[in-house]
């Protein structure tokens, strides 16, 4: 399998042979005029550039002095409205980033106004504000990069709000949920891209797949008992670990009946016996198995960006685990060698008794 | 003629949306461009991922016990058991062979338990040498694997060992930090890492050593070598050169003044100046990089509203300013970043 040789024209000459394309016209034309995509790492740059401008426009407007009660949300309303208009009618680039700028900024603007008017529990109606909003423009503003920013926004107020109203305890549920809804989202994808929902899902799924990654590094966050003995970042990680490990069994119907060739349930047990032990090895380090989890999706659909994020995470996760204070370094070490030897091993049982099953069956 | 457009990932999705595929051509469509994958591929991501990923955590779950320093363990047990670990690892490198994967990953490890096994020296008998003699040894040591194993991590391994040998030498032993320097220790080894290309001059000998490296990398690359046509090395060290001339030039223009420190001042702008140009013609008309090329326009936007920022602070009405060049420049970057791809797409 290697999608490096094949061209678009070959697939589409394929599909009208089949009798699946609608408008052959239409496909000759895209072809002929199809936009040039931009990398990740372009959109990174210019998803960067969006928020620091939005931050200079945000002082802008607030070093200028508002004569009237709702001022701000005023203003931020004029600046999203102006934004959504601009972007559904341009894609140059100049107004596209300036779109992007204008967006983020009212955003802030309306929820500090709303904050301002309320006049108490302020951060409380700010981080709503935001969940709100930024749920809201996901679909009203038509561009990658801010529905990408949207969902980490809503992602990042809900999680601060859990924090704020001392549910630490439900901290542990984001990530793996996160991550049950980007598997959802996945397993549905060409129901989802045939209903012409492709412009939501792929921003949707990328936005969830960094807020779980943002979720579970906060279980290697510390704070020194000195400074608050009384607080926890992450209480009981091992939550994540069950239910990320959950997620991760049911991702291995994907692999094991394609790998062993096989549906029978039998013959099955052993793949989903070394899936349970590396989930037990992986007890205190959640990360392992959500880098995991994202490396068998990326590889599932031969998206490369998320193989490639799930390797990243899978080692920025070590190494925030490795600075952790809240488990000893015995522990961490016993945890690291038990999960490698546990893949190790995994791979030689998968590549050597898996094939020699099927290799007797075959003859 | 219709333009040849490899069939990737984001290429199938934007094609599906565009021709608003029925999920049987989309299905269809996913497994002509190959990315549904089959037995064989499941099994080839395995072999590579599985060894991989268990070899690191391997070898972080030993620096884990050694870092824990177990009292009751004595020093003969603690150098069986790393020295046992790196014959076996070498054993198992020639036993797989360098070209295979698993050989590969048997090889790194070695390499890296090398490091390892020089800290529970250092732990066992005190030696008090400076911590730039341990890279510096590390290095030399894992130099013969690096050349016999023709593989990207051990080079970048050693290209990482060189970088901190450099550091700690100028840091530890040529000029101590003082001031708000020592501070920056508190927030840990990576914060404290960043904060020392801020000293021009280290910024600078840091830069050539990168850059030496880069060099022959692309010199190999240009010559055929096969092992050195990846992407990966040339891109990280890129990116390390770029910022550590990168970093200073930013302190430079918005912290200090050109006259207060005059010869520090002109040696990271010059190079940072330099850099950017030979990038922006070397990986535009020799050798495609778009990574290189936009980490580029990255370091010439901060820097020109690094210098907006510094003298043009004056007033509400600056920051709208900012803001929109900002955005100009951006924008600016991104466009050309695409006619440059669009001309590469042309041309092959």
């Amino acid at each position: 399998m290697s999608g490096s040789t094949v061209t678009l024209n070959h697939i589409v000459n394929n599909l009208r042979a089949e009798n699946l394309l609608s408008t052959e016209d239409d496909a000759l034309d895209y072809l002929e005029n199809r936009p040039n995509l931009q990398p990740w790492y372009i959109r990174t740059m210019v998803g960067f550039g969006a928020w620091l401008a939005s931050l200079l426009l945000i002082g802008f407007i607030a070093s200028i002095t508002l004569m009237f009660d709702g001022g701000y949300i005023f203003i931020g309303a004029a600046l999203i409205v102006c934004a959504i208009l601009v972007r559904q009618r341009s894609d140059r680039d100049f107004l596209v980033q300036c779109a992007l700028a204008s967006s983020l900024a009212g955003q802030a603007l309306v929820a500090y106004g709303f904050a301002d008017i309320a006049g108490h529990g302020e951060f409380e109606i700010f981080l709503g504000f935001a969940l709100v909003i930024s749920s809201a423009l996901f679909f009203l503003f038509p561009d990658r990069i801010h529905r990408v920013i949207m969902v980490l926004l809503a992602t990042g107020s809900l999680t601060t709000l859990l924090y704020h109203w001392e549910a630490n305890a439900l901290v542990p549920l984001l990530g793996p949920a996160l991550t049950g809804i980007l598997i959802i989202l996945h397993n549905r994808m060409p129901t989802l891209v045939a209903g012409r929902h492709s412009e939501l899902l792929h921003p949707l799924m990328s936005g969830l797949m960094l807020s779980a990654f943002g979720t579970l590094l906060l279980s290697t966050a510390y704070l020194l008992p000195e400074l608050e003995a009384d607080f926890l970042f992450y209480p009981r990680p091992w939550i994540s670990t069950i239910l990320l490990g959950l997620l991760f069994i049911y991702l291995g119907r994907l692999i094991w009946p394609i790998v062993a060739n096989t549906e029978d349930t039998k013959s099955l047990l052993l793949p989903y016996g070394i899936m349970i032990v590396i989930i037990t090895c992986a007890w205190y380090a959640p990360g392992l198995l959500l880098g995991l989890i994202v490396m068998l999706l990326g590889t599932h659909s031969g998206r490369v960006t998320f193989t490639g994020a799930g390797i990243g995470f899978f080692i920025l996760f070590l190494t925030a685990f490795f600075y952790g204070i809240e488990v000893s370094l015995l522990t961490k070490s016993i945890t690291l060698v038990a999960t490698g030897i546990t893949l190790l091993l995994s791979r030689w049982i998968i590549l050597k008794v898996i094939l020699t099953d099927e290799r007797q069956g075959g003859s | 003629m219709h333009k040849e457009i490899i069939a990737d990932y984001a290429n199938v999705q934007e094609l599906a949306q565009q021709l608003k595929l029925s999920e049987a051509a989309y299905r269809r469509a996913m497994t002509l461009a190959g990315l549904v994958p089959d037995q064989t591929s499941w099994l080839r991501h395995i072999d590579r991922f599985l060894i991989a990923l268990g070899a690191l955590l391997i070898v972080a779950g030993i620096l884990a016990f050694f870092a824990w320093n177990w009292a009751d363990l004595s020093h003969l047990t603690k150098f069986a058991l790393v020295e046992g670990g790196i014959v076996g690892a070498a054993v198992l490198a020639w036993r797989f062979g360098l070209d295979t994967i698993a050989g590969r990953v048997s090889l790194l490890t070695a390499a890296i338990l090398t490091g390892t096994l020089l800290a529970v020296f250092g732990q066992a008998y005190q030696t008090g040498a400076d911590p730039y003699g341990l890279f510096l040894t590390w290095a030399l040591l894992i130099l013969p694997w690096a050349i016999i194993g023709r593989q990207t991590g051990i080079w970048m391994l050693l290209q990482i060992l060189l970088n901190l040998t450099l550091i700690m030498y100028y840091t530890q032993v040529l000029y101590p930090p003082d001031g708000w320097w020592q501070l920056s220790q508190l927030f840990g080894p990576l914060v404290w890492l960043g904060t020392t290309v801020m000293d021009s001059t280290l910024a600078s000998y840091l830069f050539v050593l990168n850059v030496i490296a880069l060099l022959i990398w692309e010199f190999g690359s240009y010559r055929g070598v096969s092992w050195m046509r990846g992407i990966l090395f040339p891109r990280v060290i890129a990116f390390i050169a770029f910022s550590t001339v990168l970093l200073p030039t930013l302190v430079i223009i918005v912290a200090a003044g050109f006259e207060e420190q005059i010869r520090l001042s002109v040696v990271s702008p010059t190079l940072l100046l330099i850099a950017t140009g030979a990038a922006l013609y070397y990986y535009q008309y020799r050798r495609h990089d778009l990574f290189i090329l936009t980490c580029s326009l990255l370091g010439v936007i901060m820097v020109i509203t690094a210098f907006f920022i510094r003298h043009m602070m004056s007033g509400s009405g600056s920051l709208l300013f900012l803001a929109l060049l900002l955005i100009a420049q951006v924008a600016s970057a991104a466009w050309w970043l695409r006619q440059i791809a669009l001309r590469w797409e042309t041309r092959s």
